[in-house]
């Protein structure tokens, strides 16, 4: 038997492989374009699972959201704190807290800054880990205390700390906290901007809202644009969410226009872009590797009957028809996988170096090792039929050609 | 001491299956080989005597008969120990040479080693002594197709002798080749048989009887005779 390790089998496969270097890189072309659509597929299903993943981290387990208006839209319904209570008073077991954003141009810079009136339950609702000081408590809440929590990255950027008074529409906030919200990365996405806290964001009590918002004429003081529900688990959240639905539908028995984020219906649209990515990406490589596979067949089809006399030179030398047979397979296997493995490479200096694609995209080994195992699996498959060939070819017979 | 002939036929046949039905391409062979004998086959095309050279050469199954290999029947052996025979104490040599032309001399000779376990240096060293027998040593590193066709049958002849083989095999060995580049390659051969290697040699080329000390006639797929030669 030849070892695969054989360096001479190597040698063969190279010499066999030169034998037709324009069908051979035609093969090999179209199965590394496929290997390149291949892993670029699973980058970006491994991106998307991911993201999945994070945007449900941004959400909270266990956690969906109640949108309100949007700022100045009146295609949804408005929100209330009234709303909050309601929901607070009849989901039991479940967590309930809500947020209003006011967006306050910073004087001397193009930024604006998201202050987000909420109240104590906000960073246990969704998660979020302090990172200094503490959150809004009770006693903000009902002395409206100003007092503001900054966002980890508002912090940095401005120097804030605990314990600074600074102003903010010449209005002074003490800085009681800063909370890590894993948000602000995932802000370009378009499934749930809305759940999305930016970089630069800090939070004050809502009781505080109506001295802060002053002459800001965006909503009413007792307007809120996001109520957040977190239950125990999954049943849970289920259960919390029919029961919100129920209470939040339109006193008229009318339709209601509340948006409702969840990790399902976050998964949902990340679900889509997927069965996108793997229809584009999908059928570039499946369309590559079915021509890479007729070429690759028929250029070892072509092999072997160029190579009938060697053969028959290899039966008298003392190879046996499996020895045949593997040098066929060797052959085959060695152009897949070379080619596979040069498309994946291909792929990922486009995904590092190229234009960034709209969508997330993660290199895991999965993704080097799905290319190279449709190499190996489109290698022995193109390669049975011709290999099978080889290997019954007469010796005798084969003698006799010049 | 082996007392068995090298190769022996007896009540051999050989048919084959065509559309017109079955055609016999040998028909009751029977002589033996010894070693070190040089043997001469001829007959006109179609008198089986390509076949007879597959059957010696293990390339082939006879329909009926014995065939013995050292007193080995050969006929009934499977596969791999036929391989093995082959690999190990049969040479051939063919009219067409089966060089591959993309190597170099060398290169050629060396892929006799191809299906063996002997380390690459012995493998060389072998390889080179056998380009030393036919003349060639010089031209190791040439490419084969650019060489002559009786430099190409000579790197074909070192090829087969470099696993020295108990019975060498050739057939229509100067098929294509003028009278120098045929003489040459006769040289070869004779000087092979005199150092032990029983020599079998195919061809319809009356004029290279006189090369062996045994010849045997076909015709028609039967032997016509076997005679010694002086």
């Amino acid at each position: 038997m030849i070892a695969p390790w054989d360096k001479a089998l190597w040698r063969d496969v190279l010499a066999g492989l030169k034998l037709r270097p324009g069908r051979t890189l035609l093969a090999a072309g179209a199965i590394a374009l496929g290997a390149c659509a291949l892993t670029v597929l699973l980058a970006a299903v491994a991106g998307l699972q991911a993201h999945t993943l994070a945007i449900t981290r941004v959400l909270g387990s266990h956690t969906f959201a109640v949108l309100g208006a949007a700022p100045g839209g009146v295609a949804r319904e408005r929100l209330q704190l009234g709303d909050v209570g309601l929901l607070s008073a009849n989901l039991q077991g479940a967590r309930v807290s809500a947020v209003r954003r006011d967006s306050v141009a910073v004087p001397g810079h193009e930024l604006t800054l998201d202050m987000l009136s909420t109240d104590e339950n906000l960073a246990a609702v969704r998660g979020w880990q302090l990172v200094d000081g503490r959150f809004l408590d009770a006693g903000d809440l009902a002395y409206a205390e100003r007092n503001l929590v900054a966002t980890q990255a508002l912090a940095r950027q401005w120097g804030w700390h605990v314990g600074q008074v600074v102003d903010v529409r010449d209005v002074p906030f003490k800085v009681v906290g800063i909370v890590d919200t894993p948000a602000a990365a995932l802000e370009a996405t378009a499934l749930a901007p809305d759940i999305v806290v930016r970089d630069l964001s800090a939070f004050v009590p809502e009781s505080v809202a109506p001295d802060w918002v002053g002459g800001n004429d965006k909503v009413a003081p007792w307007g809120v644009d996001a109520i957040y529900v977190r239950a125990g688990d999954d049943e849970a959240l289920s259960k919390a969410q029919h029961t919100a639905a129920e209470l939040l539908t339109p006193a008229d028995g009318g339709v209601s226009h509340l948006s409702w984020v969840t990790p399902s219906t976050l998964a949902a649209g990340l679900d889509q872009l997927r069965h996108l990515v793997a229809a584009v990406a999908g059928g570039v490589s499946f369309l590559s590797l079915i021509l890479g596979a007729i070429t690759l067949i028929s250029l070892m089809l072509a092999n072997v009957q160029d190579r009938v006399a060697e053969i028959g030179l290899r039966r008298s030398f003392g190879a046996e028809p499996s020895d045949v047979a593997l040098l066929f397979v060797a052959e085959s296997l060695g152009l897949t996988l070379a080619a596979a493995l040069a498309g994946a490479l291909l792929a990922v200096v486009i995904l590092q170096l190229g234009p960034r694609l709209p969508l997330p995209v993660q290199l895991d080994s999965w993704v080097f090792l799905g290319p190279l195992l449709m190499g190996a699996t489109l290698g022995i498959v193109a390669a049975w039929w011709p290999a099978r060939m080889a290997a019954r070819i007469e010796p005798a017979q084969a003698l006799r050609q010049t | 001491m082996n007392a068995a002939p090298l190769l022996e036929f007896r009540a051999v046949e050989k048919r084959y299956s065509t559309a017109a039905g079955e055609v016999a391409a040998l028909s009751g062979v029977d002589f033996s080989i010894q070693a070190g004998e040089f043997v001469t086959v001829t007959g006109p095309s179609g008198s089986g005597k390509s076949t007879l050279l597959n059957l010696a050469t293990l390339l082939d199954r006879p329909s009926a008969g014995s065939l013995r290999f050292e007193g080995t029947d050969v006929g009934a052996l499977h596969e791999s120990g036929r391989s093995k025979l082959r690999k190990h104490s049969i040479g051939m040599v063919f009219q067409s040479y089966h060089l591959l032309p993309e190597r170099t001399v060398l290169d050629n000779v060396l892929f006799r080693f191809r299906y063996m376990d002997t380390p690459p240096r012995e493998a060389r060293a072998a390889a080179e002594q056998a380009l030393g027998l036919t003349g060639l040593k010089h031209m190791a590193d040439r490419t084969a197709r650019f060489l002559s066709g009786g430099e190409m049958q000579r790197v074909a002849i070192a090829r087969a002798v470099a696993v020295p083989p108990r019975l060498l095999a050739a057939d229509e060995p100067t098929g294509n080749l003028d009278a120098e580049s045929a003489a040459q390659v006769m040289e070869c051969l004779r000087a092979l048989n005199q150092v032990g290697t029983a020599v079998l040699l195919v061809t319809h080329n009356e004029a290279l009887i006189s090369h062996g000390r045994r010849h045997l006639a076909f015709r028609h797929g039967r032997m016509l005779h076997d005679r010694a030669l002086g």
